[in-house]
């Protein structure tokens, strides 16, 4: 970062100066916040995420590491806004607060390497685009780009770092006989972690369009495994104006959907007790807490966590968290498992490749720690090992 | 703060010391109408951290700002006078909870409802009830003598403070008060902090005294088509008697807010009271049909009484949401802080709020009322354009008004949100005969003047905006 003073702009948090003014401080998202739970810091709290922006816009501070990593240091996971008694937008202008940084290209290293990784290879992890292909069963590197009713966009964090997810997807879409493609290494990043840094939106959504016309036949439905696509796909691209010309599905509303038309039969039941974790992008953000527990219903009595649905706490995952002070974010992770374990929880299922890697990683630490073992599973998978298909 | 100061404490604390843009602005305010920098934050981990940043900053003779959850109303945790911001929420642990000698001993740091909640399992608590339950700070509570909707029959926290560990202004650390329920040894030490509000040192244990948890409880909503009634039915109820552990009162400014804020579903009438017993199970039940009697006696126009916590609970939940809610009410006004927690005598409470509404109409800024009615200690808010100089002038001469009134009826200016700034030259009005001994103290503990300067007595205005964290200045030499 240079020496010189830098001021943001304010073109993108003016319109939500009013929101700045709206907060009393009471201190209410204190009590959720887990960036605040994770570090006691104030600068961390949603409410003085408030008064940065406001410093920001007034001209009072000028941007600098500290106010970046303040501004980053956030989940994005809503608890806040859903605590505030007086409904202040504090995603929104954190959102705004982000887009202003991003004008002067001042995001947290980490996240801005993320970033050039979806540049030069299509995802944030670096990998090069062929490896989108490397864990795809044979049957579904068959179906590659040639057009179906269904097009599977497995995002980046499944393509990446979880084949038993990306496996498992296509294995039901066999069994059920589901007519679907899938863009393998010409997929493209759906842009969340554009969104997330706040980068501008402009170019969402065009890359993947420019793909979905060269399938033929033109796929009817995406269906995607990963609530921070879908939230993309289903909300930020209409937003900004982007029509994919299809209908845009997390996949377990669809994999539900097969099993009430009887293309996919329920073969067993898990044993033990199963609690949902309740994504951030899917629940408060999307506000999909239903339709995940009927499916899980299908196998297994759903126990609840204490705080659940729109209560639901963050796994540390969100908002670029992760990769901006992974400390925090695990320890959120960590504490999640702490309440499973209250629960004497034997199977954490989400929805989410990004919570079950954040899981996975605490529950292993958890294990050393306490001897505890947890089942730490995607909704996909539960579906994969418990059902069969008409003729199977 | 010299260099030499910021090298020594940068090597004390580590991660801990802080002097970044963000932290600085972030620890600027609190809930209360003002902002000033800290030039540093710290954050000790325990006393003997406490006590070594004191001497540094009693040797350089740079202020210190105490701050717990900086939930506070008033402008205590601000740093009027810059200098280093001790921000005490990583001293958080519960020490010790003995039910069998009734009390817990606790870092400031903890939060009230983390305390209550593991109070709770050995089926006691402490009764505080601030509004700010689930973020505030024990330490912040006892600085302010704290209380909430419980206090007509639990009391404050000075009720419930046995001892203290104390650092004091030159670094010494001093233990006061007793791990016994009863003490007459000496001077009561541990009272004079409770209140202090940073001004003579920084509290960094606490023993509380704790209570039993009642067997049962119920509510009622009472509502009234006038303002009036409901002053009368609160006065009926004290002299009835009956003491019940809550009644709070909500003006119809305050109904709209909460409804609109936590769709509360409260009934859109000029006031209402909601009004809790609790103790043992008949009589509770007793209490709660007498409560209801004398309501009906009073003019109420409508009682729902419940014994179901999902059903009260929604109507406390409501009334602790009228401060922040209040912000909603209205797209182009913010709510601000001001006149926040007057108290009168219980007998003079209609009174009091049938004169805030008049001065609310003849200054032309909406006040919103709401409180503790049983123990005479009520809230009011205002909702004003923060942008306009103009309407913090009408608030400023509404808030005087205000006090004057409330000191008329033999009230107090703050009855538990504390003094900071912002009631700084009214409770010098009210305290006229006791400033010169309260500065004794001050001047005697702290030679220096390092604690928490430029507030209560030491307030040099008599006007209190200044230094705004809202985008206006006023000036009042116009």
């Amino acid at each position: 970062m240079s020496d010189d003073k830098k001021y943001i702009k304010g073109d993108k948090l003016k319109a939500l100066y009013d929101q700045t003014l709206l907060c009393t401080s009471c201190g209410y998202c204190k009590s959720v916040c887990p960036a605040f739970k994770g570090t006691l810091w104030d600068h961390n709290t949603a409410r003085s995420k408030m008064v940065l922006a406001y410093g920001l816009l007034q001209g009072d501070i000028p941007v600098d590491d500290s106010v970046v990593q303040s501004i980053f240091e956030c989940t994005t996971c809503g608890d806040c806004m859903r605590r505030c008694p007086s409904n202040v937008k504090t995603v929104d202008v954190l959102m705004a607060a982000r887009q202003e940084l991003a004008g002067l290209h001042e995001v947290p290293e980490t996240m801005e390497l993320a970033l050039e990784n979806i540049e030069k290879h299509g995802n944030p992890q670096g990998e090069p685009a062929s490896a989108r292909e490397e864990f795809l069963p044979d049957e579904a590197k068959a179906k590659l780009r040639t057009g179906g009713d269904v097009l599977v966009f497995l995002g980046c964090v499944a393509s990446n770092t979880d084949m038993k997810v990306t496996s498992a997807i296509f294995k039901i879409l066999e069994r059920a006989g589901v007519s679907y493609t899938t863009l393998g290494e010409k997929e493209p990043c759906c842009g969340f972690l554009n969104y997330l840094a706040g980068y501008d939106s402009d170019a969402f959504g065009k890359g993947l369009l420019e793909q979905i016309e060269t399938l033929n036949p033109r796929p009817k439905m995406v269906v995607t495994p990963c609530p921070g696509c879908y939230r993309t796909l289903h909300h930020i691209y209409p937003e900004n104006g982007v029509d994919l010309g299809l209908e845009s599905k997390h996949i377990l509303e669809f994999f539900d959907e097969l099993i009430e038309k009887g293309d996919l039969t329920v073969t067993k039941k898990l044993e033990g007790n199963v609690l949902y974790h309740d994504p951030c992008d899917l629940g408060r953000h999307a506000e999909m807490y239903d339709e995940p527990r009927k499916l899980l219903s299908h196998f297994a009595e759903v126990k609840e966590f204490k705080f659940n649905r729109d209560k639901s706490h963050c796994c540390g995952g969100g908002g670029g968290l992760q990769s901006t002070n992974y400390d925090i974010s695990s320890s959120m992770a960590k504490a999640r498992l702490t309440e499973a374990n209250e629960l004497e929880g034997d199977f954490i299922v989400s929805a989410c490749p990004a919570c079950k890697s954040m899981f996975s990683n605490a529950a292993s630490d958890f294990k050393k720690e306490t001897g505890k073992k947890f089942k730490v599973r995607d909704l996909v998978e539960i579906v994969h090992k418990n059902t069969k298909g008409k003729e199977s | 703060m010299s260099e030499e100061m910021f090298k020594e404490l940068q090597e004390l604390l580590g991660e801990n010391f802080t002097t970044s843009t963000a932290a600085r602005y972030a620890y600027s305010s609190d809930a209360s109408i003002y902002r000033a920098m800290p030039d540093a934050v710290a954050r000790p981990m325990n006393t003997e951290e406490v006590s070594k940043i004191v001497k540094l900053a009693n040797k350089y003779k740079v202020p210190i700002t105490p701050r717990g959850a900086g939930t506070g109303l008033c402008g205590a945790a601000v740093p009027i006078k810059g200098g280093i911001t001790l921000d005490m929420q990583a001293m958080n642990k519960i020490k010790s909870i003995t039910p069998e000698n009734l009390f817990c001993i606790v870092e400031p740091g903890v939060i009230y409802d983390h305390l209550n909640n593991e109070l709770k399992s050995a089926g006691y608590q402490f009764p505080g009830s601030p509004g700010s339950a689930e973020a505030a700070n024990i330490g912040g509570m006892v600085s302010l003598n704290a209380s909430g909707m419980r206090a007509i029959k639990y009391g404050a926290t000075r009720d419930y403070v046995l001892g203290l560990e104390v650092v004091l202004p030159t670094g010494e650390i001093m233990k006061v008060g007793t791990h016994t329920l009863k003490n007459s040894s000496g001077y009561q030490l541990e009272k004079l902090f409770v209140g202090s509000e940073g001004t003579l040192g920084i509290i960094t244990e606490v023993t509380l005294k704790i209570v039993a948890l009642p067997k049962a409880v119920a509510a009622a909503l009472v509502s009234f088509d006038k303002v009036e009634k409901a002053g009368q039915a609160i006065s009926n109820i004290i002299a009835h008697p009956i003491i019940p552990s809550s009644m709070e009162i909500m003006d119809n400014t305050c109904i709209t807010a909460a409804n609109r804020g936590i769709d509360a579903g409260l009934p859109d009438v000029p006031a209402i009271l909601i009004i809790e017993v609790d103790g043992p199970i008949e009589e509770v039940g007793r209490e709660i049909r007498q409560v209801e009697e004398v309501c009906k006696a009073s003019g109420a126009t409508e009682i729902i009484v419940s014994d179901d916590k999902a059903v009260y609970g929604l109507w406390h939940e409501a009334r602790k949401s009228v401060l922040p809610a209040l912000g909603g009410y209205s797209p182009e006004l913010k709510i601000v802080s001001l006149a926040d927690d007057m108290g009168v005598p219980i007998s003079r409470v209609a009174q009091a709020v049938i004169g805030f509404k008049e001065i609310s109409d003849r200054n032309k800024v909406i006040i919103a009322t709401y409180g503790h009615a049983s123990d005479g200690n009520l809230h009011t808010k205002f909702l004003i354009d923060p942008s306009k100089e103009d309407d913090w002038k009408r608030a400023e001469k509404a808030v005087e008004e205000i006090y004057d009134l409330v000191l008329s009826l033999d009230g107090t200016v703050t009855g538990e949100h504390g003094v900071g700034m912002a009631k700084a030259p009214y409770m010098k009005k009210e305290r006229a005969t006791a400033i010169k001994t309260m500065k004794a103290i001050k001047d005697a503990l702290d030679p220096n003047n390092i604690m928490n300067p430029g507030k209560m007595f030491e307030w040099e205005s008599e006007h209190i905006m200044f230094s705004l964290r809202y985008p206006a200045e006023v000036n009042f030499d116009e």
